[in-house]
């Protein structure tokens, strides 16, 4: 075999090797894909809470659009976060009975690929669910500044879960979020697995208990 | 792109070598299962890969050393069970985190067999090589890539093996041994990649038949093989 040839079976061996090189995002399954977030209002008690009140659709947010939704996946994901805030000792009760804790489930849709900045969320409180007499939308005045400058690339949308505090919203005059959960990566629309996804989100937040 | 430059750079090595000296010129491959060692597999991978690969082209300068260049490559990567994560801000991120290091090394290559123009087909061989790697790196968070980087640093590596002639020609030999790579980084909290490579391949002498070269029938015709004149 002349040289010149085992130099070009070298070089496509070496190819073949680089080729090789595993892929990280193909060894992960649905499961792996998705990461789990969630963050606090330092200054909040969660033990000073009993009851929370449960929007009875998500909210579908599309840039600066947002619009109500129910499909089944969204109910499993409803169902499930109501299960959990029962089982750490919460009792639901209707809007109209005073709660002291509203949760809203988004949905965030990005369009535009890229980078996104955690900070771009801030929570989201729907002003027509929970009155508008304290601002809407994302940000605002009730916005927990504790978000920092940590950045994800965004592929596809994600869900998030924010405890809003009522009970002192008047002394306070805002609606502040005190909790935030977000789901984000692959299978966000599976309404079987939802329960163990909004599970993750508890685990991870012990404090989170009456 | 730089891989391609360095195995551009063997190529013509290979093609400089003049064709009288083609008998004294040999080229291995190998393949290689790479071990993390010391803070690399403590603190970012532990798992062997078994993806890696080297060439390398060398001279014998005398009966006992042999000196050249050498492409290394390997394929580190680690999935971690998902697991929480405090961070700076007092965020908590649960998610499965994935490690995956490529190391790239183009070294100077030195050889030494302390049996030398001995007969024997099976011969004990040293090596030291120098060089540069570089270094790939990234982090993913569940399917979210949180870096990915590429470095080059300078490597070292050191080693060991036998090789043992086939044939009645000795024109290939086969080899097995295993080098420490040493390959500082101090990037992104990680301090080294070294590890060690175990190893077996080929290797063969570069030839040129009916090109000025000693012809396969002076060789044949040897009575007693002697490894140096055939790049051994």
């Amino acid at each position: 075999m002349k040289p010149i040839r085992i130099l070009f079976a070298l070089m496509a061996s070496v190819f073949l090797v680089q080729g090789c090189k595993k892929d990280p995002i193909k060894n992960l399954d649905t499961e792996e894909r998705r990461i789990y977030i969630t963050n606090q209002d330092e200054t909040a008690n969660f033990a000073s809470y009993n009851t929370f009140s449960i929007a009875e659709n998500v909210v579908v947010v599309d840039g600066n659009n947002s619009q109500q939704q129910l499909t089944p996946a969204d109910q499993a994901y409803l169902d499930a976060f109501r299960a959990a805030m029962e089982s750490r000792g919460y009792t639901q009760v209707s809007k109209t009975a005073s709660p002291d804790l509203g949760v809203q489930v988004s949905r965030i849709i990005r369009t535009s690929t890229g980078i996104m900045s955690v900070p771009d969320y801030f929570g989201y409180w729907d002003p027509f669910y929970w009155g508008s007499g304290f601002g809407s939308g994302f940000g605002g005045w009730g916005a927990p500044p504790f978000w920092s400058t940590t950045t994800y690339q965004v592929r596809e949308g994600m869900l998030a879960f924010d405890i809003i505090d009522l009970k002192n919203a008047t002394t306070n005059n805002n609606l502040k979020v005190i909790w935030n959960g977000m789901i984000r990566g692959a299978g966000l629309g599976n309404a079987s697995s939802a329960p163990s996804q909004v599970s993750q989100l508890f685990e991870q937040s012990a404090y989170l208990r009456k | 792109m730089k891989t391609l430059k360095a195995i551009g750079a063997l190529l013509l090595l290979a093609a400089m070598v003049p064709a009288a000296a083609q008998e004294r010129t040999t080229m291995g491959v190998q393949y290689q299962y790479g071990l993390p060692m010391g803070g690399f597999k403590n603190s970012l991978i532990k798992d062997g890969s078994p993806r890696g690969a080297s060439i390398d082209i060398q001279y014998a300068i005398n009966p006992q050393w042999r000196i050249g260049g050498a492409l290394g490559y390997q394929d580190f990567y680690q999935k971690n069970p998902r697991q929480t994560y405090k961070m700076s801000d007092g965020s908590d991120i649960s998610a499965v985190v994935t490690n995956s290091v490529q190391s790239t090394a183009l070294m100077a290559k030195g050889s030494f067999l302390p049996l030398g123009a001995d007969s024997s087909r099976l011969q004990p061989y040293i090596t030291l090589g120098v060089g540069a790697n570089m270094v790939q790196y990234s982090q993913l968070l569940g399917e979210f890539g949180s870096s990915d980087d590429v470095w080059i640093r300078m490597a070292a590596q050191g080693g060991a093996g036998i090789q043992y002639a086939l044939g009645a020609k000795g024109q290939t030999a086969l080899t097995l041994g295993a080098v420490y790579n040493y390959m500082p980084l101090n990037q992104a909290g990680i301090k080294n990649i070294n590890n060690l490579a175990v190893q077996a391949g080929v290797r063969f002498i570069l030839r040129n038949n009916g090109r000025g070269g000693r012809s396969n029938g002076d060789v044949w015709q040897q009575r007693r093989p002697n490894h140096y004149d055939r790049g051994w």
